[in-house]
């Protein structure tokens, strides 16, 4: 009785309590780029001309810079400054006033509540919702300088009447009202008494139709503007135009209203043209162009890519780029050709079609600029396209993407050739990631195992997290590991490199240190699971050199003389540190310890392909070279890698696999016990495949049913 | 034993019955509207909800950014709508009270019926989050669920999620990082039994069945795409 009542507690509990889940992995590793994708990381240099390989997936900003400086029209000082100027000062602590309180509505919270008497307010939100249908959308309706400039009348008023004067807490009264329509309903201020003072009537004017503004009364408001246009009394007076003209923006903004649109271009053009408005003149112009934008959007890049070619020396470079970039991103099918030659030229580069049209560009132009787009055409290359990129020098600012591109054309036509420009290209002073790319064409071009070793390295510009480009700054670790492999290294040392190359890439002077112990250390696996055992004494050996952490399991190793005894304790030393690995890897190694399990789950290996029945955003698989090694050897090196595959795919499966059958041929190894716990370990923390949970569980029966006494399968509660 | 024998039965059949659905509201396929334009008048209320991003918190350096959606949305009337907040962000944590006010603000908002958190927490922020997720659901009223979407590795084995305040933990199977587990075929957290977030750029060609699916598209949205994610969502309900 007792023990069927035990019995049916325990079902109970085990269907309600989950077992002990393992460690967690994560996203966010960064990996190493040798390229930039989008534009560069640190864009300063880039902005001065070192352009570096100018990808045709960079963002149109970046291309638009490099567009100036193919075309000889290098940034000014001013407009660099434009581009990388830091962020406005903040005004205030940003969390002064909390979340929703931008930094200038706190700079006008500060000035009122510093008014005697006036009650304190703690939070100021600006953005308002859509009116009308679904009421899903936000807006800011009062926009910064709203604020400020509330707060900068403040200050004046209150200079003028006094800090604890009636007329300044009246005026504040009415400004508290205007702002509440910044987030919802429709809140107007109070008329004021005849006869109250005059300055005082003329401000509560203006903020009964900057209420009616915020509160999309925008009749009401057209109509107070320009009464106040018309009173020449008020303080307010020289800035009605324009009031009139936003407010015919934002009417026409909110309800799609192109004739409001127009209206407001017609006063705003009668802005400009005014002699007398001068001080509004550089805002009025500022909402023309966005007026052009929103109505004529194809006009309008036309203009904006003629004034980006114009160097100059004031401000609105930056905006002029953001506006461009903008108005492309909204038309659909991108903007018109012929009608700016540097959008003609970005959608070129960005989508080659016609080559011939394009090289019919350059000769016609003789514009680097259509050079280097003419280069990375794939229809045949006339051979004065190579030569004009020959013909540059190393400081012009075309030179790296041109070099590149040139490099693979004249690869296909002559192999000597193309090595002979490489190397001097190689020995030019070029962006870390123009160095990288010819490191990258010379690969393709090696002829022999000393040049691949010697062209293989490459230095990381930039790191990838979340799918993003990010600078190296914040990865020093990764950056004091060096050089690394690139992936066409990678493909070709994991998939065509024979074992006794690794055995001398282990210990050749042409790769830095922390390459040759990946090399180590993955080629040692892989000959002990090729069962190659002078290649695994020998990488066994310098792997010991190079990491003293493992020597002591290495000497373990190299004292078994039988060879069979000798691979279990191989198995077991791999068993032990999760960070071996049988291929070496492009970018950063395992940021783990080798001794030590990784949170992320990378432990071990597992070459099964990925779980997606469609494209990953990846890049095609790198190009490696042919002729690094003789036929005979690339052969013998792909061989390998399809047993390697055939045998070891999955590393928990190859480990268990191993450690049953030692285990099942020597029952009374006293390491068995612990080399069965760390197998099922390896199927907890390692990437697994479909057969592993059948690997776990023979393991963890047999340590059960054998060894149940032993401190390692106390240890071993679960398989997996 | 006889006095025993019927609770422990009733016990072991409660223990055993289906999971109650933690999202009753809301269809089996629910798109994910995000900060785009995104006009779905074309989906089927019956068939289909819409989790729309509805706010966007970003702190960086000390400074936090609490953005509401600027995007416009149009959805069928009777469509069931969840809010989605979405949290990102690096270096000190805000106050959690006080990122919690304008996400309660947005959940009591007339028509909501869930409001869902999208935060991939690191390992640092994790008790950040829980934190917030307390007091989120504190204030939400009863009957609105909270739902969070999770990381696929949080769902296949990270015991961190266990004892967090929500109803749902719908885990991404789509733009996963290195060490992502690929191929699952069943998640082991007791929060992610339920729905299944995917993308339509990025289908995956195995997972588990029998979910409500939460559909991502990396671009607006538009009917015929719509009409593809209905015949595909089939393969797994």
């Amino acid at each position: 009785m007792k023990l069927v009542r035990t019995f049916l507690i325990a079902v109970a509990a085990i269907l309600l309590v989950e077992p002990p889940e393992s460690q967690s992995c994560g996203p966010f590793l960064p990996e190493a780029q040798f390229a930039f994708r989008l534009g560069p990381v640190n864009e300063l240099p880039y902005y001065q001309g070192l352009l570096g390989i100018v990808q045709p997936t960079y963002y149109r900003r970046n291309l638009i810079v490099a567009y100036r400086y193919f075309s000889g029209v290098p940034l000014t000082r001013e407009e660099i400054a434009a581009l990388t100027s830091p962020p406005r000062p903040v005004l205030t602590d940003p969390q002064k006033w909390g979340y929703e309180t931008s930094p200038s509505a706190g700079v006008w919270l500060d000035a009122r509540n510093a008014v005697p008497g006036v009650q304190r307010l703690d939070k100021l939100v600006a953005e308002r919702k859509v009116s009308g249908g679904d009421s899903w959308q936000t807006y800011q309706d009062c926009l910064d300088d709203a604020f400020t400039t509330a707060a900068s009348t403040l200050r004046e008023r209150t200079a003028k009447w006094g800090a604890g004067s009636a007329e300044v807490a009246e005026w504040v009264r009415g400004q508290d009202v205007v702002f509440q329509n910044c987030s919802e309903g429709v809140h107007l201020p109070a008329e004021l008494k005849p006869g109250s003072n005059a300055q005082l009537a003329a401000d509560r004017r203006y903020q009964i139709a900057a209420a009616e503004f915020y509160a999309e009364k925008f009749a009401d408001a057209e109509r107070d503007f320009k009464a106040i246009d018309g009173d020449e009394a008020s303080p307010w007076h020289e800035r009605a135009p324009y009031l009139v003209a936003r407010t015919l923006i934002r009417k026409a903004t909110l309800a799609g209203d192109t004739q409001a649109m127009q209206a407001a271009g017609k006063q705003l053009q009668a802005i400009v043209n005014d002699p007398a408005r001068k001080a509004l003149q550089p805002s009025a112009s500022a909402l023309l162009d966005f007026v052009h934008g929103r109505l004529d959007p194809e006009g309008r890049m036309a203009e904006l890519g003629a004034a980006l070619m114009q160097p100059r020396r004031g401000a609105g470079f930056d905006r002029d780029v953001t506006d461009f970039t903008v108005l492309w991103d909204k038309l659909e099918h991108g903007p018109a050709s012929g009608r700016s030659e540097m959008a003609d030229w970005i959608a070129t580069y960005q989508h080659p079609g016609d080559s011939s049209r394009i090289v019919a560009r350059w000769r016609q132009t003789k514009n680097p600029a259509w050079l280097v787009a003419a280069l990375q055409t794939t229809g045949p290359a006339p051979a004065e396209l190579v030569a004009a990129a020959r013909a540059l020098k190393p400081d012009h600012p075309a030179y790296a993407t041109a070099v590149d591109s040139g490099l693979k054309i004249e690869a296909s036509r002559s192999a000597e050739a193309a090595r002979e420009w490489a190397d001097l290209a190689l020995a030019t002073r070029q962006p870390a990631d123009a160095h990288n790319a010819f490191l990258a064409r010379r690969l393709l071009l090696a002829r022999d195992w000393s040049e691949f070793l010697r062209y293989a390295p490459r230095e990381p510009v930039a790191t990838t997290v979340d799918l993003a480009d990010a600078p190296l700054g914040d990865y020093k670790d990764q950056v004091a590991a060096g050089l690394q492999f690139a992936a066409d290294s990678e493909e070709a040392l994991n998939y065509k490199v024979p074992l006794a190359h690794w055995v001398d890439a282990a210990q050749n002077p042409l790769l830095p240190r922390n390459l040759q112990l990946e090399l180590a250390q993955a080629g040692w696996v892989r000959a002990i699971v090729l069962s190659r055992q002078a290649e695994a004494i020998a990488l066994a050996s310098r792997l010991a050199e190079l990491k003293p952490e493992v020597a002591a399991g290495i000497r373990e190793y190299l004292a078994e003389t039988d060879p069979a005894a000798a691979k279990f304790a191989a198995i077991l030393l791999i068993l032990r540190d999760p960070g071996f690995d049988l291929e070496v890897r492009e970018g950063w190694p395992r940021q783990t310890a080798l001794g030590q399990i990784d949170n992320f789950h990378d432990n071990w290996w597992n070459w099964e392909p990925g779980n997606t029945d469609e494209p990953k955003p990846a890049g095609p698989k790198p190009e490696t070279p042919k002729d690094f090694l003789p036929p005979a050897e690339l052969a013998a090196g792909a061989k390998e890698a399809k047993d390697l595959r055939a045998a070891a795919s999955v590393a928990p499966d190859y480990l268990c696999q191993q450690t049953l059958d030692w285990a099942r041929q020597h029952p009374t190894d006293p390491r068995v016990p612990e080399a069965l716990h760390l197998a099922v370990r390896a199927t907890r923390f390692g990437n697994t495949g479909p057969k592993t949970t059948g690997f776990s569980k023979a393991a963890f029966q047999l340590l059960h049913a054998k060894y149940a006494s032993s401190k390692w399968a106390a240890q071993t509660p679960y398989w997996y | 034993m006889r006095a025993y024998r019927w609770p422990l039965l009733a016990f072991l059949l409660c223990a055993c019955s289906t999971r109650p659905d933690p999202l009753p509201q809301f269809p089996r396929l629910v798109l994910w509207a995000w900060e785009r334009p995104e006009r779905l008048r074309f989906v089927d209320p019956h068939t289909t909800g819409v989790a729309f991003l509805t706010r966007t918190i970003a702190w960086r350096d000390g400074h936090v950014e609490s953005r509401p959606r600027l995007q416009p949305l149009e959805v069928p009337a009777g469509v069931a709508l969840m809010a989605v907040v979405r949290l990102e962000g690096t270096g000190a944590l805000p106050d959690a009270q006080a990122l919690a006010d304008p996400i309660l603000r947005d959940a009591a908002r007339p028509g909501i019926q869930a409001l869902q958190i999208d935060f991939d927490a690191r390992l640092s922020e994790r008790a950040w989050y829980r934190g917030l997720l307390r007091r989120l659901r504190a204030g939400l009223a009863a009957g609105v669920p909270l739902s969070i979407t999770a990381l696929a590795s949080w769902c296949d084995g990270d015991s961190w999620m266990r004892g967090l305040p929500v109803s749902d933990a719908v885990p991404m199977l789509f733009r996963m990082g290195a060490g992502e587990p690929r191929g699952v075929t069943r998640f082991r957290g007791a929060l992610c039994q339920s729905s299944l977030g995917i993308s339509t750029d990025e289908w995956p060609a195995q997972a588990p069945s029998g979910r409500r699916l939460f559909v991502f598209h990396p671009r607006a949205w538009d009917e015929e795409t719509y009409r593809a994610v209905l015949v595909r969502a089939r393969r797994w309900q």
